[in-house]
C-alpha cells in the first residue's frame, strides 16, 4: 500500500523541501522561477491509502480574463493537472487510483514526478492559453 | 508493453463490449436509460513508444445538450469530481478526458483496476451528475448508498 511516508522519501529525494502537516498531507513549495515569478504550493492528500489527490495554487498569483474560460481552454490542450476555479481563485488538482500494487518506479515515476512536472508547467501553460 | 490487445483483453475480463476503430481507437459503448438516457461512447487510444505508453480516454455523449451555464456547470464537475475531467470541446459538447502515462513496468491488475475501470465507469456517474446541483448530488449520492 501507498503511504504518505513513502511518497516523502520520493519528494525527498528530488532534494525538493517539504512537511508532513497535522492531517498527515504533505506539502511542498516550489520557490520562484524563471518561467513563474511565485511560490507555488502542493499538497499530497491521500485518502484511506488508495487516492492520491493532488492540489496545487500560487496564492499571490492573479490572473485577469475570464477564469472559467481560460481553465476550459488550458484542460482541452493539457494532460494534467486539472485547473478549476474555487471561490474565484485558479487552482490545479489531480487525483490518481492507487488502489492496487504498484511498484516503487512507477510511483516515483508516473506519478510523483509527473506530476510535479505538470505543476511546475502549469502555470505556464495556462498563461499561453491567453 | 501496453497494446491494443492488452485493452481489449481487459475489456473483456470487465464484460464489456467495444469495437475496435480503422483509427486504431477502442469505442466502448454503454447505454443505461435509468442512469443516463443519451448513447455513452468512450475512445480509448493506446500510443505506445519505446519510453512508454499513453492511454487516451475521450466519452461523448450523443445527443447530449445539457441547458445552463456549460463553463460552470464544467468546472463545478471538476472542483467536486477529480476523475475524469469535463471540457468543452471546440464543438461546444461537453467531453469527459483523462490520459494516463505509463513510462515503468506496471502490474497488469493495476491497469484493469486503477486505470481502466474507473475511468470507463465514473463516466457514466460524470454524465449523470453533471447537469445535478450540490443538493441534488447529495440526495442522489445518499440513495445510491441506501440501495
Amino acid at each position: 500500500m501507498v503511504t504518505m511516508e513513502k511518497l516523502r522519501e520520493i519528494v525527498d529525494s528530488l532534494q525538493l523541501s517539504n512537511r508532513i502537516d497535522g492531517d498527515g498531507d504533505m506539502n511542498v513549495v516550489f520557490g520562484p522561477s524563471e518561467e513563474f515569478a511565485h511560490n507555488v504550493q502542493v499538497w499530497f492528500t491521500l485518502e484511506s491509502g488508495v487516492r492520491l489527490t493532488v492540489v496545487a495554487a500560487a496564492r499571490d498569483f492573479k490572473i485577469e480574463g475570464n477564469l472559467l474560460q481560460l481553465a476550459n481552454l488550458y484542460n482541452n490542450r493539457f494532460i494534467a493537472p486539472t485547473a478549476v476555479v474555487r471561490n474565484g481563485e485558479l487552482i490545479f488538482e489531480y487525483s490518481f487510483m492507487l488502489n492496487e500494487e504498484v511498484s516503487d518506479e512507477f510511483l516515483r515515476e508516473d506519478i510523483v514526478i509527473f506530476i510535479l512536472s505538470a505543476i511546475s508547467s502549469a502555470y505556464k501553460n495556462i498563461l499561453s492559453c491567453k | 508493453m501496453i497494446t491494443n490487445e492488452f485493452i481489449t483483453e481487459c475489456l473483456d475480463v470487465l464484460e464489456l463490449s467495444y469495437t475496435e476503430l480503422p483509427s486504431g481507437a477502442i469505442a466502448v459503448s454503454f447505454r443505461n436509460d435509468e442512469i443516463f438516457a443519451h448513447d455513452i461512447v468512450t475512445l480509448i487510444t493506446v500510443t505506445s513508444k519505446e519510453d512508454g505508453a499513453a492511454i487516451e480516454f475521450l466519452s461523448y455523449a450523443f445527443d447530449y445538450h445539457p441547458s445552463g451555464d456549460l463553463l460552470e456547470m464544467v468546472n463545478r464537475h471538476n472542483c467536486r469530481t477529480y476523475m475524469p475531467c469535463a471540457i468543452i470541446d471546440a464543438d461546444g459538447d461537453v467531453v469527459f478526458k483523462r490520459i494516463c502515462l505509463i513510462t515503468q513496468e506496471v502490474n497488469p491488475v493495476y491497469i484493469l483496476e486503477g486505470v481502466l475501470r474507473p475511468n470507463l465507469y465514473f463516466v457514466i456517474d460524470s454524465f449523470a451528475t453533471f447537469e445535478m446541483d450540490d443538493d441534488q448530488l447529495r440526495s442522489h449520492r445518499e440513495s445510491m448508498e441506501s440501495e
